[in-house]
């Protein structure tokens, strides 16, 4: 391991964050480097100093406990207010995962054409219509030598759409 | 040991979870044993981060005070310690802009009152950690606020470092490479002012 890489663990060797070998390469590196040697030194010290800034607090429970205001706490809410929706929304997580949504969405809707064109509207249209046309021609004459069920069966929507324009013109 | 030291000691995590919830259905008693059990964290974590005793505990009252009208908020999906860690260290950045706002000195140093330390040593050495932590304390008023906090939360409050990582919001590797940034660059400024 390198002097760097070393150094770069000395302060997770101070908190006692290693894994054994690794606190045994980083003591073996001490025993030869006194850079490391000396960061490691600072590094109590300063937590050393650290230590020693803690002190009895004053007695904060005195001070407090008669400002405390009758009315007591707000109740539990069920839902979260704006402020929360806000901060929940834009956490890293959700509106990363919604922007990924979103990216996926527009990708599908430009790319993999999921949308029904116009032609395919138009196709849809005149099928539909022209199965309502000879529903229609049928109750009108009861008759009619069309054989309906076969029609709707066999024919495709361009034999529907020229039975239509017959109907139509009534020829 | 300090009574609220002991009181602290003495509260169990099912403790700490029933007085929140008395809390919260408006049982002063409660929020006097849970400010017993945190007032010495809270304010401490206020003076690492602050670094003056009459701030720390103007914020520690008002972090009381908060807790009283708003502990509803709290819905129990982390521990009560490390949302109320999270919401000293907030408000302390928070005092600490505003202040900076003011064009007053965020970094001064408290020194009207002798420190107390918390074993007995000699003059000369109590001379000694004296300066020394008066060179910290001003080391630490140069230090961005990330850095001063997960310094003040581990070295101060010796959280671990799955604490660290759930009060910063954070992996516990971010917290690893962090903490090493934080005290190389305290370090670099004790060695400057020393």
């Amino acid at each position: 391991m390198s002097h760097k890489r070393i150094q770069n663990q000395l302060s997770a060797y101070l908190d006692d964050q290693l894994s054994p070998e690794n606190r045994a390469r980083i003591e073996a590196h001490l025993n030869t480097c006194d850079e490391c040697v000396e960061m490691l030194s600072d590094f109590r010290r300063n937590r050393q100093c650290f230590g020693a800034l803690k002190h009895e607090a004053p007695p904060i429970a005195d001070l407090v406990l008669p400002q405390l205001s009758d009315r007591g706490p707000v109740r539990r809410r069920l839902l979260p207010s704006a402020e929360e929706f806000r901060r929940w929304f834009f956490r890293p997580v959700t509106g990363g995962t919604f922007a990924v949504v979103s990216a996926c969405l527009l990708f599908a809707l430009v790319y993999l054409n999921l949308t029904p064109t116009s032609d395919d509207s138009l196709d849809l249209y005149l099928s539909e219509h022209t199965r309502y046309s000879v529903y229609s021609t049928r109750s009108e004459d009861a008759n009619d030598s069309i054989d309906l069920n076969g029609a709707q069966s066999t024919t495709n929507v361009e034999e529907d759409t020229d039975f239509l324009l017959e109907v139509f013109l009534g020829e | 040991m300090p009574l609220n030291t002991q009181v602290a000691d003495a509260l169990t995590k099912e403790q700490e979870k029933d007085l929140v919830i008395r809390c919260q259905d408006g049982d002063k008693r409660a929020m006097e044993a849970l400010i017993l059990h945190y007032q010495h964290w809270v304010y401490n974590i206020a003076y690492g981060m602050l670094g003056n005793r009459e701030d720390a505990s103007d914020m520690a009252q008002e972090v009381f005070l908060w807790l009283w009208e708003n502990i509803g908020q709290f819905k129990f999906r982390s521990r009560f310690s490390t949302w109320l860690y999270r919401i000293v260290t907030n408000r302390c950045i928070n005092l600490k802009d505003q202040k900076k706002r003011r064009q007053t000195d965020p970094t001064e140093i408290d020194d009207s009152q002798p420190w107390v330390p918390i074993d007995t040593e000699t003059p000369e050495k109590s001379v000694l950690r004296l300066e020394q932590q008066e060179i910290l304390q001003k080391a630490l008023g140069e230090l961005k606020d990330d850095y001063r906090k997960i310094l003040v939360l581990r070295e101060m409050q010796d959280l671990s470092y799955e604490e660290l990582a759930e009060v910063i919001g954070c992996s516990v590797g971010r917290v690893k490479s962090k903490l090493h940034e934080a005290r190389k660059v305290l370090r670099e400024l004790v060695l400057q002012f020393s």
